[in-house]
Parts: C-alpha cells; sequence; structure tokens
C-alpha cells in the first residue's frame, strides 16, 4: 500500500467509532478491518470486491444519459476507490460492501458529470471555488445522493435493518434472527428508520429550495 | 408540501398500525387503515414513510440491477486502478502509454508459437507431402525435357542436370509443375545425370529421384 493510504488509514483507525455489536455484514466488516490491521490477503480480496465500481459506473452512467468518455469514467472510478478507502474506517457492517460502495459511485458521477455540465455552460462569473461549492450544493439535492446520505447517517442498527430489508429482500423473521431481536422490536425499529429517513429526506429538500 | 417532522404525539395503535403497513402485515384496504386515513394526520404520515419506502425500493433496485452488468474490458481497468490504490500493484510510469509495446509482444509471441508449431508439427503431416517411393523421373532421349510425378500445384521441386563427372550444368527454377524444360539441352554432354530434388519448408532440397541417360543418336 502507498505510504500516504497507509498513514491516512492508520490515522483513521485511532478515529473510527466502536464496532456496533449489531454487525449485520459481519464478514465484510471482518474484511475491512483485516485490511486496515494491513493484511495483504485481505486487501487482495477488497481489490477484488471493488471490482462493482466498473458495473455500477457503467450502469448507473447509461442510466443518467452521460456524456463522459471511458478516460473521464476511469477518472471517476479512481476517485470513488480513493474516497471508498479513505472512508473504510467508517464502515459498519450495515450494508454489504458493494451496496456501501455504490454510494459513493452515485456520488462521484453525479458531481463528474456535473463539472461536466458546468464546464460546458461555463459561466466567467464564478472563480474555481464557488463552482465546486455550486457544484456540492447541486449534489445535495440530487435524491439518490441525499437518499444515500441520509441512509448513512441512521443509526447503524437501524441502517441494518433498513438495509436487510430493501437490499437483501429478508423477511422480518429472518431480520430478527439475524441481529438477535424479537420481530416486534425489529419492525418498530424499521418504522422509526423510515421516519428518521423521511424527515432527514425533507431537511435535503428544504434546503434545495432554499 | 408540509415539511415532515418527527411527531411522537401518534397513538401506540396509531403506530402500531403504521409499523404494520410499512412491514407489508396489512394491506391498506384493511378496514382499520382505511378507517384511519380518514384522519388527515394519519393518511398524510402513511403517504409520506409509503414514499420514503418507495424511494429505498427504487434505489435498491438500481443496486441490483448495477451489479448485474455483465463484465466488460472497462472493469479490468478499474480493478487495476483498485489494485494500485491498495499497493498491490506498481503505479504506472509517468511516460506516455506506449500501446504499441504489449501489441509487439503478443506478436512475436505469436511468431514464436508458429515457428515452434512448424518445427514439431508431427511427422504424418510430412508424410503426406512426399513423393511416393516409387517416383519416376522420366528425361526426354533428346533432353528437351525432364518429366517426374509427383502432386503439382503442392510441392516445390527442382531439377538438378550433372555431367558424368559431377559437373552442375543446369538447375531449373523452382517449380510446382510435372515437367522442365532444359534451356541449354542442346548443350549436354551424350550422357547426363537429372536429379529430382523436393524443396520445401523443412526438408530442403532433398533428392527424390534421379536418371541417368544417354543421348538417343
Amino acid at each position: 500500500m502507498g505510504n500516504g493510504t497507509v498513514e491516512r488509514l492508520e490515522l483513521q483507525r485511532e478515529l473510527r467509532p466502536a464496532a456496533s455489536p449489531e454487525v449485520a455484514h459481519s464478514d465484510d466488516f471482518d474484511l475491512v478491518q483485516r485490511v486496515l490491521a494491513g493484511e495483504r490477503s485481505a486487501r487482495e480480496q477488497l481489490a477484488g470486491r471493488l471490482g462493482c465500481v466498473g458495473p455500477i459506473l457503467r450502469s448507473r452512467h447509461r442510466a443518467l444519459n452521460g456524456r463522459l468518455g471511458e478516460d473521464d469514467l476511469l477518472d471517476v472510478a479512481q476517485e470513488v476507490v480513493a474516497r471508498v478507502l479513505a472512508k473504510l474506517p467508517t464502515y459498519q457492517g450495515a450494508a454489504r460492501l458493494e451496496v456501501w460502495v455504490y454510494s459513493f459511485c452515485e456520488s462521484e458521477l453525479l458531481r463528474a458529470l456535473a463539472r461536466r455540465r458546468r464546464q460546458a455552460q461555463r459561466n466567467a462569473e464564478l472563480d474555481q471555488v464557488s463552482e465546486d461549492l455550486a457544484i456540492e450544493d447541486e449534489l445535495c439535492s440530487e435524491p439518490d445522493v441525499a437518499l444515500w446520505g441520509c441512509v448513512g447517517r441512521l443509526p447503524s442498527a437501524d441502517q441494518a435493518i433498513v438495509q436487510a430489508r430493501h437490499d437483501a429482500d429478508l423477511p422480518f423473521q429472518d431480520i430478527a434472527a439475524r441481529l438477535g431481536q424479537s420481530v416486534s422490536f425489529t419492525k418498530t425499529r424499521y418504522y422509526r428508520a423510515l421516519v428518521q429517513l423521511r424527515a432527514c429526506l425533507d431537511r435535503s429538500r428544504g434546503r434545495r429550495s432554499a | 408540501m408540509t415539511p415532515f417532522e418527527i411527531d411522537d404525539s401518534f397513538a401506540p395503535s396509531e403506530r402500531e398500525l403504521l409499523t404494520d403497513v410499512l412491514a407489508g402485515d396489512r394491506r391498506q384496504d384493511d378496514p382499520l387503515v382505511v378507517s384511519a386515513r380518514r384522519s388527515p394526520r394519519f393518511a398524510r404520515r402513511l403517504q409520506q414513510l409509503l414514499e420514503a419506502q418507495a424511494q429505498l425500493e427504487r434505489s435498491h433496485g438500481a443496486v441490483a440491477s448495477a451489479l448485474a452488468e455483465p463484465a466488460q474490458a472497462f472493469d479490468l481497468d478499474v480493478q487495476r486502478v483498485a489494485r494500485r490504490q491498495l499497493g498491490l500493484e506498481p503505479a504506472p510510469s509517468a511516460r506516455p502509454k506506449r500501446r504499441w509495446f504489449p501489441l509487439a509482444l503478443a506478436l512475436a509471441a505469436a511468431l514464436a508459437l508458429l515457428v515452434g508449431w512448424l518445427a514439431t508439427r508431427p511427422s504424418v503431416e510430412r508424410e503426406d507431402v512426399r513423393l511416393s517411393a516409387q517416383s519416376v523421373l522420366e528425361v526426354a532421349a533428346d533432353f528437351s525435357a525432364v518429366r517426374w510425378d509427383g502432386e503439382s500445384g503442392k510441392l516445390w521441386f527442382q531439377v538438378r542436370v550433372f555431367d558424368e563427372a559431377g559437373k552442375e550444368l543446369e538447375r531449373s527454377e523452382l517449380l510446382k509443375t510435372n515437367e522442365w524444360r532444359p534451356a541449354r539441352a542442346s548443350s549436354y554432354p551424350r550422357r547426363i545425370t537429372a536429379r529430382l530434388m523436393l524443396v520445401n519448408s523443412y526438408e530442403a532440397g532433398s533428392e527424390r529421384a534421379a536418371s541417368t541417360v544417354e543421348r538417343a543418336r
């Protein structure tokens, strides 16, 4: 691993919050912990798992009618991987790794597309800093970016329930069994998670319309 | 639209009802739900939460569809980027990419394979192109023509003409025919030896037949 990356990961290992006892994807969580501990075989495994970045970017770029060339898309991929590695210490295992990585792909791709759009309509009055801020504002208003941001802000245990329900399509009985909770408690947490999520999404919309 | 607020003033029975609908345990046309929806506050809350749920469904659908994409060459480049950033592969040189190099390497490998294949082809293929053991070489009585049997159009032949002392008098071009007419036949001595050589990539110039003849008077 490059020296810069090692130092960054070491620093962030110190800062990372304690792992939640309710880790839904414990294999992925363990993998990330081994990467953070510097294990080479874990890095090999993670590199394989990050292979999902290519298909995700291609698929989303197509869905968004993007006009980026392959080289530009590869630059986005590079940025995604860099951000994922920088955020590894925050991974709690609430979502499987690919779903977690997906949110990075979505936001980086939208950022690149916004940048491209703004370059095309170059506004001479905006300096680079203002332009970057405008892009970040634009990004916050993207419903998917807002959604993933809001999901990421849920308590880890609630995230795990939401992900298990919508990503793995698990019935509440299975989710409860996996997390060692009662079914009614799991459903109540799910309801509360949706309430929090909706409130967060509305705050994002409020910021957008402000 | 009224902003969504985290409102804990819902009665436990209402929250339970909302939870049941969102968890899929109770349909929206359930009489209890229909009745509760007469309250605008309940109806609005249910609608807002169903919208959030639908957004989650849509986003996870997009994830599933993206992850089901068939692999493409681009994905290998991305994988290389990931390996590089994880310190598993050296960073690329700062020099511009020399795209001809991998191509030249591939061509050299292909050439080496071809040469290897030619050198180690099984002997049964050699036999296919050999003249039969009973090859016959016929020299016209006036030396004006030399004929032989063999696979015309497929094999390269060469005829070489020698005098009694073994001195070469003339040799033909490489031929794919079964006949050759010497240009200097009239100047040949009375007795000559014509040798038929088979020429190909792996048995160049091997003699396949010979005939010593005397010019007819």
